[in-house]
């Protein structure tokens, strides 16, 4: 498969008052054309600032950034504010958490829909646009798409909201929607109706996914590879099917474990310590002092154990549990 | 027959919104007995927080009453009635005040319903810390110096420092991280069988409902629409909302997969128009048969289980779908 997006090495540091902060100490990703790709990870793990770098959203100061970065041939950490800007809403798109904070609620669902469009290669004249906005609603199961345009966000539900900032963001036909923790502010019916939706239109336009989630459950059911951030690295990154019947690194298997089962009443197994500090991080391995199997070999440089199509990276040869 | 430590009968709770009257509930029935943990399921507006201030006295009901112990609680509480109910909020990044200290949090119901002397105070903020597992000279420190998960653990202490036999948990772990959040969790059963709490759980995660409850109320639009002990519902669900809502779990094994009912989440459109009559589900409904739409079905069937729906499932969710629907395994 043709990369879209690839990442090598991504590092990123910002500079604070209490001195430098790495958030992302040395990222690898490939997202191919049309593919979907999920990034987990508990909060602090660095997921939203990959999506940042993607979109070149990164601030431009207190900021050091190593790497490559490249999207759909061109590389994104060298090139002008103007390009960036010029990909974002048109190639690459994004959905939020929280649809009724990501519209504006002085303006129709029409009047913002319609400046999306203008976003388009080619310029709509206002019956296209009316048009191309109704089947747009359409495509998302909205019943009624003339009354959503006419009205506000707070005056619709947050479903209808969520179905509108989809419409919104494959309307483009984008080539990467990043769709960074997609409806957690959601009731999960509503949630998982428009994940539904979502993962449906996405893939009948041949539209890439990364989707950024720290709901384990949640990517399982959307994504065809899985990546597991922790402090800044993906510790563990296999096809969906593969993480989830057979994780190899510590922290894919306590993350599972600590997840509360339908199937069965026992309490979920906590992980015990915390996330680390980023300010305070040593070189070797992150999850080190939470994990069960440490030894003092995993303070020093961590390899990364490529087979099967899955990497892992931790110090031990990691067998199927 | 045991008495039930807190029961509410008939709770109807209705908001004046400019000129319109909003119906948060709609006549809820409910018993909890001591030492059991019920838990309260259900979407955003489903009236299910509104339910849990009118246990806490933060708000009157219009109508109905809530007895405690037996004992009706009069609409305005006195300082004697609200040291029986705690209550543990969702977010403990806004219930705890950053400008005061740990200790001030815990000691202030202390002092309000002078429950030690000054000079045990400190003693007994420590031996509550510790209770819920922190180190007792956290008591000194700021919240701002805490994580989520030893806010909310913070937040548990304060509710039980007036040892309550009541608590309200309301979303407890749902702004947590999973792995903090099994620890929360574990944290709640202990004390439950330690101090022989009372939980009344409010939560729209069915997932943490199966590990901490043993019966479960599930609301819609301010009605009870099914009830039952965990396993009933859970593994024979009748009621069309209480199967999407198992449906959404977002499970990760097959194993869990199994349990969950499956739903047609293709054959879902939505419209801006609300249900006037009958059922409240059924615009959501892809089961709605006509029936559904001229009476509004009354929670019916044994005490163990019981459900308010004119075309429920039966044992085999997979029976009774409109022609030319397809079911895809629940999401």
């Amino acid at each position: 498969m043709e990369d879209l997006l690839r990442i090598d090495g991504l590092k990123l540091t910002f500079e604070t008052h209490d001195g430098p902060v790495s958030v992302l100490r040395g990222v690898d990703l490939t997202v191919g054309t049309g593919e979907r790709v999920a990034l987990v990870g508990e909060s602090g793990s660095g997921k939203s600032v990959t999506a940042r770098a993607i979109m070149g959203l990164l601030p431009q100061r207190r900021v050091r950034i190593g790497g490559n970065l490249h999207f759909d041939g061109s590389d994104v950490l060298k090139e002008s504010a103007a390009r960036a800007k010029a990909r974002r809403g048109r190639d690459i798109t994004m959905i939020f958490q929280d649809p009724m904070a990501a519209l504006n609620p002085v303006f129709t669902i029409r009047q913002q829909f319609a400046a999306v469009l203008t976003r388009l290669d080619r310029p709509l004249c206002a019956a296209e646009a009316e048009d191309s906005m109704r089947t747009a609603l359409r495509d998302v199961s909205i019943a009624d798409p003339e009354r959503v345009l006419d009205s506000y966000s707070f005056q619709l539900s947050g479903g209808l909201n969520q179905r509108v900032m989809i419409a919104m963001a494959l309307v483009s036909r984008p080539k990467l929607l990043i769709a960074d923790e997609p409806g957690t502010a959601l009731d999960v019916t509503v949630q998982q109706q428009t994940l539904h939706i979502m993962g449906n239109l996405s893939r009948s336009y041949g539209t890439a996914i990364l989707f950024i989630s720290h709901n384990l459950g949640v990517v399982r059911k959307f994504a065809d590879r899985v990546c597991v951030m922790y402090a800044g690295r993906i510790v563990e990154e296999a096809p969906t099917d593969v993480l989830f019947s057979d994780p190899r690194h510590p922290y894919t298997r306590a993350l599972l474990a600590s997840v509360p089962r339908l199937s069965s009443d026992r309490l979920p197994e906590p992980i015990d310590g915390s996330v680390p500090d980023l300010a305070a991080l040593a070189d070797g391995c992150p999850f080190e002092p939470r994990c069960p199997s440490a030894r003092p070999e995993c303070r020093g440089s961590v390899p990364v154990h490529r087979f099967d199509g899955r990497s892992v990276t931790c110090i031990q040869e990691v067998a199927p549990a | 027959m045991k008495k039930p430590l807190l029961e509410i009968r008939g709770a109807v709770k209705t908001f004046q919104v400019g000129r319109a009257e909003v119906k948060a509930l709609k006549g809820v029935d409910l018993a909890v007995y001591r030492g059991e943990t019920v838990a309260i399921v259900g979407e955003s507006g489903s009236g299910k927080t509104t339910l849990a201030n009118l246990v806490l006295g933060i708000e009157k009901p219009t109508a109905g009453e809530i007895m405690l112990s037996g004992r009706t609680l009069p609409p305005k509480r006195t300082k004697a009635d609200r040291r029986h109910i705690g209550l543990v909020q969702q977010n403990p990044y806004s219930t705890l005040n950053p400008r005061k200290s740990i200790g001030q949090a815990i000691g202030l119901p202390l002092s309000v319903h002078r429950l030690c002397r000054r000079s045990e105070r400190r003693e007994r903020i420590g031996a509550l810390l510790e209770k819920v597992g922190l180190h007792r000279d956290l008591q000194d420190r700021r919240p701002l110096a805490l994580s989520g998960g030893q806010r909310q653990r913070v937040a548990i202490a304060r509710a039980l420092s007036t040892s309550p036999e009541l608590l309200v948990l309301d979303e407890p772990t749902s702004s947590l991280d999973v792995s903090v959040q099994a620890h929360t969790l574990r944290l709640l059963r202990d004390l439950q069988e330690e101090l022989g709490l009372t939980y009344l759980f409010i939560t729209h995660d069915l997932s943490v409902v199966r590990v901490l409850a043993s019966r479960v109320i599930v609301m819609y639009r301010g009605s009870v629409v099914e009830e039952g002990t965990v396993e009933e519902v859970f593994f024979r669900p009748r009621h069309r909302y209480t199967q999407q809502l198992l449906a959404s779990i977002p499970t990760v094994s097959e194993d869990d997969d199994h349990v969950k009912p499956e739903w047609p989440w293709d054959a879902d459109t939505v419209s801006t128009e609300a249900a006037v009559t009958g059922c409240s589900f059924r615009p959501r409904c892809p089961f709605a048969i006509a029936d559904c739409a001229r009476k509004a079905p009354e929670l019916a069937g044994p005490k163990e289980h019981r459900h308010a729906c004119l075309n429920p499932s039966s044992s085999s969710t997979k029976e009774r779908l409109p022609s030319g629907i397809e079911l895809v395994p629940g999401q």
